[in-house]
This record gives structure tokens, C-alpha cells and sequence, in this order.
């Protein structure tokens, strides 16, 4: 039934109807014009039919001869069966009319078939592309799967080989050639390639990304009648070059031949295109394995120092202690010194734990309302007391309450301020000014140490930066800016640098005064 | 025998923790002072030992394997008063109000000092020592505080408290040296259901502070416990 539907077999149907209904009408059975009876006519419209077919699948020019040599034999012989040893003018110029006729028909049924036959091949590619396009989605791009991709633009284009050639270590070689088994591409060809390659201006080195804007694009290459060369295009610049050749030598490559190559290498491209985004992923997972496994290895050590850091405290400042009531001060003078090292130690430790949790991405702050008063006092107290007549705190009491993680932003002030205390000189002051405005809460630690050089003001707040005030005398685990910078952005604010007049700089902690903000 | 070693014999002190190097260190401290060590390194043995052994105090370490340490506060308060204080580390201050919230009478952050620890022994034990009702008089910072007749002196001079600002120095005074936690006081001052929340509580305190500390910005007899609630230092 499906023939039937078939428009170009309609089409030769309807042909051949309307040729035996014109000669018909053109030589009725009993017609006297030609003075030809019953027989004669039946053999002419057989011989027609035999033009046209022989026309058909003779293929053009071929066909044609050959249908001229069909009416002389069918005619000589028509002839000879009829007895007819003398043939008038008329009949002869009827004979060729007839002639041409059916050749013109003939041809006509030839293009027809053809375009009919080129549906169907349309019709096939279509459907390959569709079983292509649902076989290459999940799998990866292996050698296999490349080749097979290959094989059927192969037959779908009607090419006798497909290949696709790359550049590897300054070669041009074909990507398939271990798993495809057949006789490698030869030199010339792959000097086209990578001519075509080269000649692509920025063409990817090395896998970088090359200019990919529509100007810069080249177009298929078809170098001869058997041979045609198509770029294959990622984001990263030209990857290789789709090559075809058809062994036939009378069939040229027709332009939707060659367009239908050109979809075959941008989805090769685009395949690439995926294999690099697959490979970006895995990556980008893998450091971020990385980083959580370094977590929670931090958090497990870190813990495990802690301990015994408390143990060693209690016993000592015990001791210590005694020692004041039995007023042995030079004995105490050394144990307090061993105690302002535990303490030193177990900072580190902190830090190094701090750190660690900030890092993991389920950490929020702990927001309530608190005084801001209880902050500055937090900060004094965690400062020692021979620096604590340094601090200067101001501004506190025009503050109301506001809403923030106190513990946190404590921590972060402190790292601040013992930032300042360190790198500005004994005996001058390190200011906490605490303000307010419309839109958000200012906390500034200013000295009057040498600043922020330009260089180092991108750098500081990352982990383990030293910058060059403290690279000749190394003070903590260089994690303190990190730590604050981490818990201020979980607030939603944000740290500013600045340096002061003549010498010195402010670090001002800026919050969000709306609770969005802080989301 | 020390002072801390009063009537009725040494206190005997229940110390939970499942590190030896700190129940060493502990030991120590604790026996210098003439206190009775008892260790117990599981949640178990201090559930068994709090039983037979009837201690004065409990240390207890909240990081403990098997029955955790809010288990065995939340167990023992079912049937005893006796005072519990907590070991946490510094980054867990929810933890810290869990144990305060499930009976725990103070807490003490690793690394800490045995002085520290020390001073809080002495103030809970303090609480529970004697048999009398609670005190209605305490005097602490140079103020004395009359719980029964509502009022604040200085050397005899009446200070100006609201209703309110006494209500919380009260209750921060009736269990003095000890941690309140700020749902506490929100729940004792103000009731379970007002609503209110810690803003007026900072603001209260606040307004208690500038009348009653020598520097309102560095208070000493009114301390913010970060995270967890207030504490009032009777020693100040």
C-alpha cells in the first residue's frame, strides 16, 4: 500500500495513462490517416512503453541511445512483421514524433524517479540521524562510539569513507584508525587537513579556546570530485576536520550531500563539546571532594590536639597558682610563660578548626539581637592585659541592639584587633569605632602601623597570605584576615581596607542592617 | 585541709570524661583542693557512679562515646538535684544551652583554667551546701541586693531600678556565680508566652549596667556569657 502513496510511482502511473489515452485519441483502432490496422498500433504503444522504461532505468544519456536503438530495432522489426516493404513520409515522421515523445516522457520519468529517489535517501538520513542522535546521547565519546557515529554518516551520505582527522602532537592522524581497522588516510589528504586546520586564524593550540565568532568560521572544503573536507568547531577552536571521498567517479558531491557532512561534523563538535564540559565537571567535583575530605581531616586533627592542650592547662595554671600562694615568683614567671605558649598553641588549633567549619558549606551565623557593648567588651577581654590599655572603644553606647552572631562576630573583630595590636608600634592606640546608618552597621579597627601596601591589599584576606609587613617577623597561622573575611560575608557584609593619614590603616566590618541582607 | 574542704568532710566530686589525659589532669587539681575524685570515663559509669557513690558535684564532659553526655544530665535530673557542670568545647554554644536547658547548672569551655574551674565548684557547691531557704540578701560589686524588699543599695544609698531591671538583677542574684541562660530570664521576667524577645533583654541589661557598673563597657559584675546568657559575679 505504501507504494501506492508513493508520489513518484503516481507520477509514472499517470504517465503512461496519458500517453496511451493521447495516442488513442490520436490513432483510433480504425484509424484510416496512416492506413495502419489494430496490430500495428497495439506493437507501437507496447514499443512506447519499452522507450520510456528503457529511458528509465537506462539513466539519461545511456537511456536515451539505448531508446533510440530500441525504436530502430522495434520499427525494423515491426517492419518485417507487418510486411511492410515501403514506408511513406508520413509514418516516418510519426514514427520519430513517437520517438521523441516517449524519449522527452521517458526523461521526464527519470527526473522524477530521481528526485523521488533522493526524498527517500532525505528520508533515510533523517532516520540515521534520529538512531544517531538517540544512540550518542549518554554514552561518551570513545573510539568505538566515534566510529560507528562515522560508519553511518558513511552510508547516509553515500560517502565510501568517512573519517575524522585530528592533530596530536604536531601530526595530523585519524581519531578512529584503532578502532576502525581500515586502510589508514593517506599523506596528501591529511596535508589538506592540516592546511584547513592552520589556516583557521586562532585556531585552538593545545586545546585553548580559539576564536569561534561566525567570520572566523571556515567553510566546507570540497577539493575535488571525490574528496571533501569539513571543519569540526567547538568552543575551544577547530578540533579536526571531517573528510569524505566517494569512490565514484560519476557521481559529484551534490550541495545537500555536503550539507548534510556539515551536520554531521558540528555534531561531532558538538560531541566534543560535551566530552570537554564532562571533563570540566569531573574536575571541578573532584576538587570539591578534595576540599571536603581536607575539612573534615582538619576538623578530626584539630580536635584531637585540643585535648590534650586542656589537659595541660589545667594541670598547669594549678601549679602556677600554688606557686603564687608559696610566692615562688621566678618559678611562676617561667610556668606562665609556658602558659601563655599553651594558650598560643591551642589559638592556632582554633584557627585551624575555625577555618575548616567555615568552609563547609552548611555553616550559617547565629543571629540574634545583642548589645554591641557586650562585642567591644568581648574584644577587650580576649586581648591580654598588658595590650589592653591600647584599645580605644567608641561609639558603642549610640548603637541599639541589632541583630547579629555575636560568638562570630567577636571572633572576627578579635582577629582584627590583634592584627592592629601587632603590627602598629607598643605604644600606640588601636581605636574601635562602632557606627551606624540607615542602611548598615560599621565596626572600624584603625592603627597606626604602616598600612596596607596596594600590592598586598588583594591578597590579604586569603589563607596563609603573608603580606610584607609580616613576612620578616611570621605572627600566627597567617588564617586570621581569612577566618574574618569568611564569617563577615556569612553575615552578608563585608570588610573594607583602607589606609589612614600619615601612617596606618582602618579595617572597617560593614553589616547589613536589614535582616535580608543576611540571608 | 583547705577551705574549700568545709563541714561534713571533703566534698566528693564525680568526674565524667572519656579522655584520661584531662581526668588525670583533674585529678590533680581537684585533690590539691582536698576534694574527693571520683572518674567515671563512660556515660554508663556516671549513671552508675552518680547512684552508689552519691557525689557533692558533677563534672561532666559533654563529648562522651555510647550514652551522651546530655543523656546522662537529662537522666540524672529525674531524680537529683545534685549540682552539674559541664565540659564543652568553644565552638559549640548550642550545645552548651542543650545541657544548661536539660538541667546542667553551669559549663566551663576547653582549655580552662583551673582556677576557673575551681570558682565554679565553689559556687555551685556553695548553693546546695547549706540547708537554709535561699538567701534574701546578696551583696555583690559593693551593692547589696534585698530580694524580699525589692531594693538596691550602695553604702545605704538606694539606687533607682524599674520593676522590671530588679526582676532580672534578681533573678541573676538568687543564683549568683551561676549562668542564667537568656530564655531563662525571657521565660522567669517576662512569662513563656509574651513573646518578647532578647532586643528588650539587651536593652534591659543595658540601661542595669550604666547604673550599676563602674564602666558600663567593660562590666564586671554583670558578664555576657557569648551565646549562652549572663552571669553575676558576687567576688566583683
Amino acid at each position: 500500500m505504501r507504494r501506492l502513496q508513493d508520489k513518484a510511482f503516481l507520477a509514472y502511473a499517470s504517465v503512461v495513462v496519458a500517453i496511451i489515452g493521447g495516442l488513442t485519441l490520436v490513432y483510433p483502432p480504425d484509424s484510416h490517416a496512416t492506413g495502419l490496422d489494430h496490430g500495428f498500433i497495439r506493437m507501437l504503444l507496447l514499443l512506447l512503453l519499452a522507450i520510456v522504461v528503457v529511458v528509465r532505468f537506462g539513466r539519461s544519456l545511456v537511456g536515451f541511445l539505448g531508446a533510440m536503438l530500441v525504436v530502430l530495432v522495434g520499427v525494423l522489426s515491426a517492419v518485417w512483421l507487418a510486411g511492410i516493404t515501403r514506408i511513406d513520409p508520413d509514418t516516418l515522421v510519426d514514427l520519430l514524433a513517437l520517438a521523441l515523445v516517449g524519449g522527452g516522457i521517458g526523461l521526464y520519468v527519470e527526473l522524477l524517479s530521481r528526485r523521488a529517489e533522493q526524498a527517500a535517501r532525505g528520508e533515510e538520513r533523517h532516520a540515521h540521524v534520529l538512531g544517531l542522535s538517540v544512540d550518542l546521547v549518554p554514552r561518551a565519546l570513545d573510539s568505538q562510539a566515534l566510529e560507528r557515529l562515522l560508519e553511518s554518516v558513511e552510508s547516509a551520505a553515500g560517502a565510501s569513507r568517512v573519517a575524522l582527522l585530528i592533530k596530536e602532537d604536531g601530526l595530523v592522524r585519524d581519531a578512529s584508525e584503532d578502532a576502525s581497522g581500515r586502510e589508514p588516510i593517506d599523506a596528501a589528504t591529511r596535508s589538506v587537513a592540516r592546511l584547513m586546520m592552520e589556516s583557521f586564524p586562532d585556531a585552538a593550540r593545545d586545546g585553548r579556546p580559539g576564536d569561534t565568532s561566525a567570520a572566523a568560521v571556515p567553510q566546507p572544503l570540497v577539493t575535488s570530485r571525490r574528496d571533501v573536507f569539513i571543519p569540526v568547531i567547538s568552543s575551544h577552536g577547530v578540533e579536526g576536520t571531517l573528510y569524505a571521498r566517494r569512490d565514484d567517479k560519476l557521481k559529484r558531491w551534490h550541495d545537500r550531500e555536503v550539507d548534510f557532512l556539515a551536520f554531521a561534523a558540528n555534531l561531532v563538535g558538538a560531541l566534543i563539546e560535551r566530552e570537554h564540559l564532562h571533563e570540566q565537571a569531573m574536575r571541578v567535583e573532584a576538587m570539591e571532594e578534595a576540599d571536603r575530605l581536607k575539612g573534615n581531616i582538619l576538623l578530626s586533627v584539630s580536635h584531637d590536639l585540643k585535648t590534650p592542650i586542656a589537659a595541660a592547662m589545667a594541670t598547669l595554671s594549678s601549679v602556677i597558682d600554688a606557686l603564687a600562694e608559696r610566692r615562688e615568683e621566678p618559678l611562676q614567671e617561667n610556668l606562665l610563660s609556658v602558659r601563655d605558649d599553651l594558650l598560643a598553641l591551642d589559638t592556632r588549633v582554633t584557627e585551624l578548626i575555625d577555618i575548616a567549619r567555615l568552609e563547609t558549606a552548611d555553616w550559617k551565623p547565629h543571629v540574634e539581637y545583642n548589645d554591641v557593648s557586650d562585642l567591644c567588651h568581648m574584644v577587650r577581654m580576649t586581648v591580654s592585659e598588658r595590650q589592653r590599655s591600647r584599645l580605644v572603644l567608641c561609639g558603642a553606647s549610640e548603637v541599639p541592639p541589632f541583630e547579629f552572631d555575636l560568638v562570630q562576630i567577636g571572633r572576627a573583630l578579635n582577629h582584627l584587633v590583634q592584627n592592629a595590636l601587632f603590627y602598629s608600634p607598643e605604644d600606640s592606640p588601636v581605636i574601635i569605632d562602632v557606627s551606624h546608618t540607615d542602611t548598615e552597621y560599621r565596626i572600624a579597627v584603625e592603627d597606626e602601623g604602616p598600612g596596607v601596601t596596594d600590592g598586598d591589599a588583594e591578597h590579604i584576606f586569603e589563607k596563609f597570605y603573608r603580606g610584607s609587613a609580616s613576612r620578616s617577623v611570621p605572627h600566627g597561622s597567617g588564617l586570621g584576615l581569612s577566618i574574618a573575611e569568611k564569617i563577615i560575608a556569612g553575615h552578608g557584609g563585608r570588610i573594607e581596607v583602607e589606609n589612614r593619614e600619615p601612617h596606618g590603616s582602618r579595617f572597617t566590618v560593614v553589616l547589613p542592617r536589614s535582616r535580608e541582607g543576611m540571608q | 585541709m583547705t577551705a574549700d574542704a568545709a563541714k561534713n568532710g571533703p566534698k566528693r566530686i564525680l568526674v565524667v570524661d572519656d579522655e584520661a589525659a584531662l581526668l588525670r589532669a583533674l585529678k590533680s587539681v581537684l585533690t590539691q583542693r582536698g576534694y574527693e575524685f571520683i572518674p567515671a570515663t563512660s556515660g554508663e559509669e556516671a549513671l552508675e557512679y552518680a547512684v552508689s557513690e552519691k557525689p557533692d558535684a558533677i563534672i561532666l564532659d559533654l563529648t562522651l562515646p555510647g550514652i551522651s553526655g546530655f543523656e546522662v544530665c537529662r537522666t540524672i535530673r529525674e531524680w537529683s538535684d545534685v549540682p552539674i557542670l559541664v565540659l564543652s568545647v568553644r565552638e559549640s554554644d548550642a550545645d552548651k544551652i542543650a545541657a544548661l536547658d536539660l538541667g546542667a547548672d553551669d559549663y566551663l569551655t576547653k582549655p580552662f583554667s583551673a582556677g576557673e574551674l575551681l570558682a565554679r565548684i565553689r559556687a555551685l557547691l556553695r548553693r546546695n551546701q547549706t540547708e537554709e531557704p535561699a538567701p534574701t540578701l546578696v551583696s555583690a560589686g559593693g551593692f547589696e541586693i534585698d530580694l524580699k524588699a525589692r531594693i538596691v543599695t550602695r553604702d545605704g544609698q538606694p539606687v533607682a531600678v524599674t520593676r522590671t531591671e530588679f526582676d532580672v538583677l534578681a533573678l541573676l542574684a538568687a543564683q549568683a556565680d551561676r549562668v542564667i541562660t537568656t530564655r531563662s530570664i525571657l521565660e522567669e521576667v517576662w512569662g513563656k508566652s509574651s513573646g518578647k524577645g532578647t532586643e528588650a533583654l539587651r536593652v534591659h541589661m543595658s540601661h542595669l549596667r550604666s547604673k550599676l557598673e563602674e564602666d558600663p563597657s567593660s562590666p564586671r559584675l554583670i558578664v555576657t556569657e557569648p551565646g549562652v546568657g549572663y552571669r553575676l559575679n558576687s567576688s566583683v
